[in-house]
């Protein structure tokens, strides 16, 4: 980092000269009197000759749209101005007092030039990237257009207002109120954030691009907010302040205010009236933002460190900056040097990361850089590696240690990867994708022999798929390789500590957690409207979410699909009166259209953010302080995890609003609020791993050496995931991998494997191993099509979703609606519509089932009607509505329901029991009431139940439900369903038998589905045993199938089944019922039955045309 | 198991589910691409495909052939997916497929994936012709007899009920008649494709192969309108 004291802080004398006031960002020094001169200095208008109100205008921001009465925050603002005006004139100085009273070094932020207030005056670039040599001689050049920046103090906005004689004083106070929002001025910021690595972090968070110079209709934006606590300030209450707001307009006429971020206090602005007279600078501080927060410590979070820690430069620089070690990460880090592997559970802002690396750190420190590979950082998103390499290179620069770091994902150029291969770092960050990679070159041994710590972050994101399983083999192989590595895993959700543990500790590790210290607050969204009985849009509520999102500094929208996400973001831009700064991520879009979203969330230049799981994961850059989710929650840790998106400060609460689109949902969500206030958790089940993994994993072994097959399978049972394999299924494994593994006799010759001399296993020929690199991974994509708008690449769509469109259809995708042109080159070509109603892609995926403990909650809640004073009166209503009607379900007994509708006899259960579940059920009761004579037309689904529809009603429910179900038709359905042949393609590519990508050719997605689907069938004729056979069912049963909740289910409500039969539909079946409408699909097994339908239609048609 | 008949070129045909086209008239049992030994075929790159396509495809043809009892076969070509496929077969299927074509008279037409190959004591021909049909591998723009040709392995597109089914067909347009594709591990091509534009009028006839029926939707078949074609 740059000396600060070379930052050309300054002010202007009398004489208008500049002159250095100095006091920039060092603690050592006192603070200079001069700031505060300059300060308290008069307003510009009152001040120099020169300086003249030119002809006062509107005011640049006062276009008051939108925001009616019921915004709370703007009548919270006025009230406060009013009540405070008599401070305010003091109110820069207290705070500015207040930061020097607690010792707290002010830093000042530098002149910013007229003309060019734009990139270059980031704060955080003039404080950290531009000396003043470089300024000077910016100034130089746009010598003619430059007015210095002056500090001046808010004094005298009201007045200079009144002055103007036409406002009365509400407009004064109003605005005044958009001055808030769209000033220019004087801001004081206390410098810092309370988090240590996102204060370290932040130099790139706020980049360039982010400007909202760049940024066209750009309006009102707060463009860095970020609180500030300082570490003194911190001992004794803190001094929280907020940088300014930013407003396009004045940048339009240059006149620019720098925004604030971490590190700095003070800032300066300017006024442009001198040469730009029809327009006026507002100049004011929002007393607001400067605001003493006093906050407890929480004392038991300091204890001493050990000597070794102590006498670290880390804890010197830590203090430096006014920060204290957390307790966890002490004790994470002396478990780890121990040698002992540690999980840390903390939330999100508790210098996590830092726990993670800081074993890595002290023992670095006591060696000394070995030049080999020191450290692994493993994480689940390339993101997020980028993001914690900068976080660490903070410190690393600041003291310049001897350490080198550096990150490796896919998007790693190769001389980089190279250079990394001869020359590793001391730490790698990495993906388990990338860590595969690295794995599989003949040199891995040596590569990580040296190896001291592994760093898991997000731990939690790997324990319930096939990237955790692939991480997981990877680590046992690490453990081969080096063995004294110490793993450390880092984790947001502390649900089921037991799971982690077993899944990433050897022997008996050790878990740190820090409790969270503030309960989220979690509201569910009241709504005047009527809530609908179905439907997922949120159509009804999306008034009331506008409402919030404009109150909030920065809100996230979680919603579950991204269909939904697609419409949501539409309604909202047409509710958009007040010109929030809404954007939409999701993951079918271009990765640089949400890298920008991301980077402008970090500059704080959004206000919403529509977000499906994409965003779920731990990126702590943005300062959201609400979180809306959109839709049932459908389980509690999922629900936490996102609930942590808004506010990473440790010691506040973070603040979510809860949006259920359908009655249903709304007893999810109240259940969901229970079930976290008693802080019941769920999450994942422990996953038994993938033998698709598995094979991918034995060939990368292979590419990477010899190897012994009985040393391999114990090292494979070494993780967790695997523990329960058996060496012939092993076995089988590993011949598969070498050809096949076909029980008729194959071809030597073209064996993937040979066996050496000494019995050890090779690789047959060395080429094959850019085969293995070309194809890991275990994200298999369903076949997406590019979404491109004349050159540019927008995202991708289901190829589904395509074929089913037509010429000049039109459809919603990221947020605009799209006119479908054609397919050329494989890609989907579209134009802008001129808008109107447009198709939303549907996408697979992305639905999650409702978790078992949330489902039992909402079966509660229904059966207790003591519970249910808490709901509104509609969602009431519809509950007892239902029980006069029919029954209410609870959590003891399953309610079926039978009535006739639309000519044909619907049976409804209500399971509770997940989608997944439901789904096989109704392929199960088709089976049994088909063999039953009762003519099953088809069924839909949803979490809370199943519809099957028949053209005779069911005489007995018990029969049709009775547990012996999951024996007789279950192994009979599992033979021939199209859900396993749905599965086996993701297991055809991620196994290897089928390939992704060949050296030299590329396949489309659509060839992989159709091949995969012949070689299904002819796998289960002749060889239904094979190995990819049993790893299809292994993962079906514990997702897609879920067999072992359905029999659960089906085992629990035995003999406890209320069967009503109605006249007609029930309310709570109105969703399900919904959903045969909605969802076309044809859900008998085969398509034979469709065509025959299609051919008796189009006898009938003829018919009918020879009567006639 | 029910065929459906259908005319072309002043004579009478039978459409098998199973994708073969008999011609009862002559007795002759006429076949599409077998691919033999296409699962094999990919060994070689390391792609291990299970080797059962071969014994599959045979024991289809030979339910045909039982269900049929036709005096003479005509493959259109491809019956074996390279050059090698022959030398990759197991015994069991090489006498298989030796018994078949050894108790009727068989007919070879040379294909594009065989690489005129065509097992011992066997000859190929370019094309067959038989009572004004011309029987081809490949399709010929220039041709004005009736033809009967195989190659693109045909798949016919239906939506109904707002479902989209997509299955192997035979195609009928004109003078042209399209057989599907009759090994078991063959892909498709959308007989909407711009590459069988010769057969796209408002007469074509799709039949789809169900699993025991084979299914007409209503005629006319017009080329993808989604699909532009590549310039130049």
């Amino acid at each position: 980092m740059r000396d600060p004291d070379r930052l050309g802080t300054g002010r202007l004398d009398g004489g208008r000269q500049f002159v250095p006031v100095g006091m920039v960002g060092d603690h050592q020094r006192q603070f200079d009197p001069a700031l505060l001169g300059a300060l308290l200095d008069r307003h510009p208008a009152r001040g120099l000759a020169d300086d003249r109100v030119g002809k006062a205008t509107r005011p640049a921001v006062a276009k008051r749209r939108g925001r009616g009465d019921h915004d709370m925050a703007a009548k919270f603002r006025l009230v406060a101005v009013q009540r405070l005006a008599k401070v305010a004139k003091v109110d820069s100085l207290a705070g500015v007092i207040g930061a020097q009273l607690f010792l707290r070094p002010v830093k000042i932020d530098r002149r910013v030039i007229p003309g060019l207030a734009d990139q270059s005056d980031h704060p955080l670039r003039l404080a950290e990237r531009i000396g003043a040599d470089d300024m000077r001689s910016i100034r130089l050049r746009r010598h003619r257009r430059q007015q210095p920046v002056y500090f001046r103090s808010r004094v005298g906005v009201l007045e200079h207002r009144k002055a103007e004689g036409r406002l009365g004083d509400e407009q004064v106070a109003g605005n005044k109120l958009e001055g808030l929002r769209g000033a220019v001025g004087v801001r004081l910021v206390v410098a810092g954030d309370d988090r240590h690595l996102a204060a370290i972090g932040q130099p790139d968070l706020c980049a360039a691009e982010n400007m909202p110079g760049r940024v066209k209709g750009d309006r009102y934006r707060p463009v860095c907010q970020r609180f500030a606590e300082g570490q003194r300030l911190k001992a004794a209450g803190a001094v929280r302040s907020v940088a300014p707001l930013h407003d396009l307009d004045c940048l339009r006429r240059r006149q620019h205010a720098v925004m604030a971020g971490a590190g700095m206090v003070g800032m300066a602005v300017r006024d442009d009236r001198a040469f730009d007279r029809p327009h006026r600078v507002d100049i004011g501080v929002d007393r607001f933002y400067i605001e003493l927060m006093v906050q407890p410590l929480h004392d038991a979070q300091y204890r001493q460190p050990g000597p070794r820690l102590q006498s670290h430069p880390l804890t010197g620089w830590l203090q430096s900056r006014g920060w204290h070690w957390f307790d966890h990460q002490i004790e994470a880090a002396e478990q780890a040097l121990d040698g002992r592997d540690v999980i840390v559970f903390a939330p999100t802002g508790a210098g996590k990361t830092l726990a993670g690396f800081l074993p890595s750190f002290l023992d670095i420190h006591d060696r000394g850089s070995s030049g080999r590979l020191h450290t692994l950082y493993i994480s689940p998103l390339k993101a997020l590696a980028v993001d914690v390499h900068r976080n660490i290179a903070a410190p690393i620069e600041a003291l310049d240690l001897p350490v080198s770091f550096e990150t490796r994902t896919g998007d790693t150029p190769s001389s980089r990867r190279q250079r990394q291969k001869t020359k590793p770092p001391d730490f790698l960050m990495t993906t388990p994708e990338s860590l595969a990679l690295l794995l599989s070159y003949d040199d891995a041994a040596a590569y990580f022999g040296d190896l001291h710590y592994v760093i898991i972050d997000e731990l939690h994101a790997f324990f319930d798929n096939k990237r955790g399983d692939l991480l997981s083999l990877n680590l046992a192989r690490l453990a081969s390789i080096a063995p004294a590595a110490t793993r450390i895993g880092l984790s947001a959700t502390i649900d089921k500590p037991d799971l982690a543990r077993d899944w990433l500790c050897r022997d008996k590790g050790r878990m740190v957690r820090v409790p969270q210290a503030v309960a989220p607050v979690i509201d569910i969204l009241q709504t005047e409207n009527r809530i609908p009985w179905s439907g997922h849009m949120a159509r009804h509520a999306l008034d009331e979410v506008y409402a919030e999102i404009a109150k909030a500094r920065m809100s996230v929208l979680f919603v579950n699909t991204r269909a939904q996400a697609e419409f949501v973001f539409q309604r909202l831009w047409q509710l958009n009166d007040s010109n929030l700064r809404i954007a939409v991520h999701h993951g079918s879009l271009e990765r640089e259209l949400r890298r920008k979203v991301e980077a402008r969330m970090a500059a704080g230049g959004l206000d919403c953010v529509v977000a499906t799981s994409s965003l779920d994961l731990g990126l702590d850059w943005a300062d959201v302080d609400l979180v809306i989710q959109v839709g049932a929650p459908k389980g509690v840790s999922r629900l936490l995890q996102r609930v942590g998106r808004a506010n990473h400060r440790l010691h506040e609460p973070s603040r979510a609003i809860l949006v259920p689109t359908n009655r249903f949902e709304y007893l999810e969500c109240v259940a969901a609020q229970a079930e976290i206030a008693g802080n019941r958790l769920d999450g994942a089940a422990f996953r038994r791993g993938g033998f698709d993994v598995l094979a991918q994993h034995i060939f990368g072994v292979a590419c990477s050496g010899a190897f012994d097959a009985s040393a391999l399978y114990r090292e494979v049972t070494g993780a967790a995931p695997y523990a329960d394999v058996t060496r012939q299924e092993f076995d089988e494994v590993l011949a598969f991998v070498t050809n096949g593994g076909y029980a008729l006799a194959a071809y030597p010759q073209y064996n993937r494997l040979a066996t050496l001399k000494d019995g050890s296993i090779t690789l047959r020929e060395s080429r094959m191993a850019r085969q293995y690199r070309m194809n890991i991974g275990t994200i298999v994509e369903s076949p997406m099509m590019k979404v491109k708008l004349r050159n540019r690449t927008l995202g991708s769509i289901e190829e589904n979703f395509v074929v089913n469109l037509s010429p000049g259809d039109t459809f919603l995708f990221g947020g605009q609606v799209l006119t479908f042109e054609g397919i050329s080159n494989a890609a989907v070509m579209v134009s802008r519509a001129k808008g109107g109603e447009a198709q939303i892609p549907s996408y697979g995926g992305g639905r999650l089932p409702l978790s078992t403990n949330l489902s039992l909650a909402v079966r509660q809640l229904i059966g207790d009607r003591g519970a249910w004073s808490g709901l509104p009166d509609q969602i009431r209503d519809w509950l007892a509505l239902h029980g006069e009607r029919s029954a209410l379900p609870d959590a003891k007994t399953l309610l079926v329901e039978i009535f006739p509708h639309r000519k044909r006899y619907h049976t409804v259960v209500y399971s509770f029991a997940g989608r997944n579940a439901n789904q096989t059920l109704g392929f199960l009761l088709l089976r049994r009431m088909k063999r039953a004579g009762l003519r099953p037309l088809g069924f839909s689904m949803t979490d809370y139940a199943l519809a099957v529809w028949s053209l005779k009603p069911p005489e007995e429910v018990e029969s049709l439900l009775d547990p012996d179900i999951m024996t007789e038709e279950f192994e009979e359905w599992l033979q021939d369903t199209p859900l396993l042949k749905r599965l086996f393609r993701d297991t055809a590519i991620i196994s290897g038998l089928v390939e992704r990508r060949h050296p030299g050719q590329v396949k489309t997605g659509r060839q992989v589905l159709f091949s995969s689907d012949l070689i299904y069938d002819v796998l289960r004729r002749h060889e239904p045993d094979h190995i990819l056979l049993k790893a299809v069912r292994r993962d079906a049963m514990q997702g897609l199938i879920d067999a072992g909740r359905l029999a659960d289910t089906l085992q629990e409500i035995a003999g406890h089944i209320v069967c009503r039969r109605l006249d007609m539909i029930s309310p709570m079946a109105v969703p399900v019922i919904m959903q045969i409408a909605r969802e076309n699909t044809v859900h008998s097994d085969d398509g034979d039955t469709l065509l025959s339908d299609m051919e008796e239609d189009i006898i009938r048609a003829a018919n009918v045309e020879s009567i006639h | 198991m029910s065929n459906r008949s259908t005319e072309f070129a002043g004579q009478s045909f039978e459409l098998h589910p199973s994708g073969a086209l008999f011609w009862r008239q002559a007795s002759l049992l006429v076949l599409g691409d077998l691919h033999l030994e296409k699962a094999t075929s990919y060994h070689r790159s390391g792609q291990f495909l299970p080797p059962y396509d071969t014994a599959q495809t045979l024991a289809r043809l030979t339910a045909v052939i039982d269900e049929m009892s036709p005096e003479r076969l005509l493959f259109l070509g491809d019956v074996f997916h390279d050059g090698a496929a022959w030398s990759r077969m197991t015994p069991a299927d090489r006498q298989a497929l030796s018994g078949i074509t050894a108790a009727r008279g068989t007919i070879w037409v040379e294909g594009n994936h065989d690489q005129s190959f065509v097992p011992p004591g066997h000859s190929a021909c370019i094309a067959h012709e038989e009572a004004g049909l011309v029987f081809r591998h490949i399709m010929d723009d220039a041709e004005t007899r009736p033809e009967i040709s195989a190659h693109y392995h045909p798949a016919g597109i239906v939506s109904h009920r707002g479902s989209r089914l997509r299955r192997p067909c035979f195609v009928k347009a004109g003078t042209r008649f399209m057989l599907p594709a009759f090994g078991v591990l063959t892909g498709g091509l959308d007989s909407r494709d711009p590459a069988l534009a010769a057969l796209h009028g408002r007469d074509t006839q799709l039949f789809l192969l169900g699993e025991d029926n084979v299914f007409a939707p209503p005629p006319g078949l017009a080329p993808d309108p989604r699909r532009r074609r590549r310039s130049g």
